[in-house]
């Protein structure tokens, strides 16, 4: 008996151990770009290619985030990317939660394919869609019936009928506020896969007390996925904030700070012409300024995270 | 007698209030894929062309008969070789990769599951990949031209685990212990990387899976490999399903595999529309055949803890 758990123990300590290992290791992987990053952006330009500086630079300089800044144009692009990360994502969250919980706990003919159509639109080659949609939206009118007009017997849709969506957040808010933002068919798939393990007594509960089912979704359903919530929220901030492919073709004339940070190499050369040991931790210095938001606001809301998994726990 | 038509009305409200729970996104789906989609389609089967002037021609032609053009059918089914030959290296590539990345993100998420010190710390360490990988951050420091100052081999070591060893070193630990340490995280190494969305999926989903469950586990005096297979894997099924789906989809669409590559390249590098649409319809189709089949064996396979 003794020596049972003696045994036991001593797996659970080398399990310890290895966890340890596991864990520092893949970190160190993981943190090295960012570890590699801050050690060259606080360098000056004789300390670039110093063999005598390993990771610490003998002075610091903030000056490679001042030229960072002003070639990003940090001010107005961090708030152009700001505004249609977070309004895009909220208002991928609110009609992809809905959607993901009407394919849960709801059945209606159809459903089945629907579903399918979900998946579906993760598979559909951006290449394919990218020019129809541009001229969509250049041309924005009522969808299906304009272009079945257009193609079969060469009518164009009245000029009051029709706007230019291009080079307006439009082209982000439409297909958000519909379910067909960035990725969205991920969001509600995993909403879906959220809501279908909630288990179904909460919901009970709160019909037999008279509540209907908008309001079963709000009160009883929403608290309860908060993981996915947040989930989703965060990949859906992500890929907006990185997006350059839609940003590029639908508003190419906005600068969002992905695409300042696509253009940053050539803004430095234009600056200051090529110039290695310069531009190397200027653009190193734009990367941080880049994934900073991004950091913080995952830090951030992952206190509220844990919260709200422990507070379910208790719930569920 | 009175009891049925209620019963029936119950299951009609239900089904109508499932409908409009969907009904935003049947109608994105309608606007933004069905019609991009049947136009992108109708564009393979007409040559269109950039227009020196600016815009798009779509071909010479009054209606859609007179502009009917096969030649990118013919072309793509006949001739054409890189494409498939692209085509048959990224699913392969795929076939390869989207097993090791399940298993490998699923591990990592167990153990940042666990408690330890530091944990909160950790986990935003493990959403790096999902920050740095998305973006062009990644294209950044690789192509920096400093970055192989620490080079060891010939491959970049910027994204290599080589100022690991000497950290080890330092610890004083063993020669043996470090060789066998590098030589997995190595290995690993590039696993890692593209494993952020599907660890912190796998993190939600095991932070989801109720504590009750694990306690009558433990009441019943399961031990910790047994608790695996009967509690926390049939709870995380549903996410495998979609981080499988997900790594596939991810796998095959990275831009910068052969495929995309010769799409794009095809589509705006040499402004042959209508050909790099049917290349990326080809592909689509493959891919949904893929995904169905998946999905037919998941159905057979998934554990949903409130199915009725």
């Amino acid at each position: 008996m003794n020596k049972q758990i003696f045994t036991s123990e001593i797996v659970a300590r080398v399990w310890k151990l290895a966890r340890f290992l596991i864990i520092v290791g893949l970190s160190f992987i993981l943190l090295y770009p960012i570890l590699y990053m801050i050690s060259m952006s606080f360098r000056s330009a004789d300390q670039v290619a110093d063999p005598s500086v390993i990771w610490i630079p003998k002075t610091y300089t903030l000056s490679n985030f001042i030229d960072a800044v002003k070639y990003l144009d940090y001010n107005a692009s961090f708030h152009t990317s700001m505004t249609v990360s977070l309004s895009s994502s909220i208002l991928s969250l609110i009609s992809c939660s809905l959607a993901g919980y009407g394919l849960a706990r709801f059945k209606f003919r159809g459903k089945e394919i629907w579903f399918t159509f979900v998946i579906l639109t993760l598979i559909v080659p951006a290449q394919a869609v990218t020019i129809p949609m541009y001229l969509q939206y250049q041309n924005f009118s009522i969808p299906i019936i304009s272009p079945i007009l257009n193609i079969l017997f060469g009518v164009n849709m009245p000029s009051w009928l029709t706007v230019n969506l291009i080079d307006t957040w439009f082209v982000f808010w439409l297909p958000a506020m519909f379910g067909c933002g960035i990725r969205a068919g991920l969001y509600i798939f995993i909403f879906r896969q959220f809501f279908r393990s909630i288990p179904h007594e909460l919901e009970e509960a709160a019909q037999v007390d008279g509540a209907g089912y908008f309001k079963t979704f709000y009160r009883i359903m929403i608290p309860n996925a908060g993981s996915a919530y947040l989930t989703v929220f965060i990949f859906s901030l992500v890929w907006y904030w990185n997006d350059t492919f839609y940003s590029n073709v639908f508003i190419s004339r906005k600068m969002t700070m992905a695409k300042a940070l696509s253009g940053l190499s050539s803004a430095i050369q234009a600056g200051i012409g090529v110039d290695e040991y310069r531009s190397s931790p200027i653009k190193l210095a734009g990367c941080l300024l880049f994934i900073a938001p991004l950091m913080i606001m995952y830090l951030f809301l992952q206190n509220y995270f844990v919260e709200s998994v422990e507070r379910t726990g208790i719930v569920g | 007698m009175s009891k049925k038509p209620r019963e029936a009305t119950e299951i009609r409200r239900r089904a109508r209030a499932g409908k409009l729970f969907m009904l935003p996104f049947m109608i994105g789906f309608v606007c933004f894929y069905v019609q991009p989609l049947l136009l992108s389609l109708y564009y393979t089967f007409v040559n269109v062309q950039p227009k020196s002037g600016g815009g798009l021609s779509f071909g010479e032609g009054e209606n859609f008969i007179d502009r009917l053009n096969l030649s990118n059918y013919e072309y793509l089914f006949g001739r054409e070789t890189d494409f498939w030959q692209a085509l048959l290296d990224t699913f392969k590539n795929m076939a390869i990769t989207a097993p090791v990345i399940i298993v490998f993100s699923l591990f990592i998420a167990l153990i940042l599951n666990q408690k330890f010190r530091g944990r909160i710390i950790v986990r935003a360490i493990f959403f790096m990949p999902v920050v740095v990988t998305s973006g062009l951050v990644m294209s950044f420091i690789t192509g920096d031209a400093f970055a192989d100052q620490t080079q060891t081999t010939e491959t970049n070591a910027i994204f290599e685990a080589a100022g690991m060893a000497d950290i080890l070193q330092g610890m004083n630990l063993p020669e043996k212990i470090i060789d066998i340490f590098m030589s997995i995280t190595s290995r690993i190494f590039d696993t890692l990387w593209l494993c952020g969305v599907q660890i912190l999926l796998f993190l939600a989903a095991l932070q989801g899976v109720s504590p009750q469950l694990y306690e009558a586990a433990k009441i019943e005096g399961a031990t910790g490999w047994e608790i695996f297979w009967k509690v926390t894997f049939p709870s995380v099924t549903p996410i495998i399903l979609v981080n499988l789906i997900y790594t596939i989809i991810d796998e095959i669409t990275d831009s910068s595999n052969g495929l995309m590559n010769t799409i794009n390249g095809t589509g705006f590098g040499s402004f042959q529309y209508s050909r790099a649409c049917l290349m990326a319809w080809i592909f689509f189709v493959i891919l949904l055949a893929l995904v169905g089949i998946i999905f037919l064996i998941a159905s057979k396979t998934i554990f949903y803890q409130t199915d009725n």
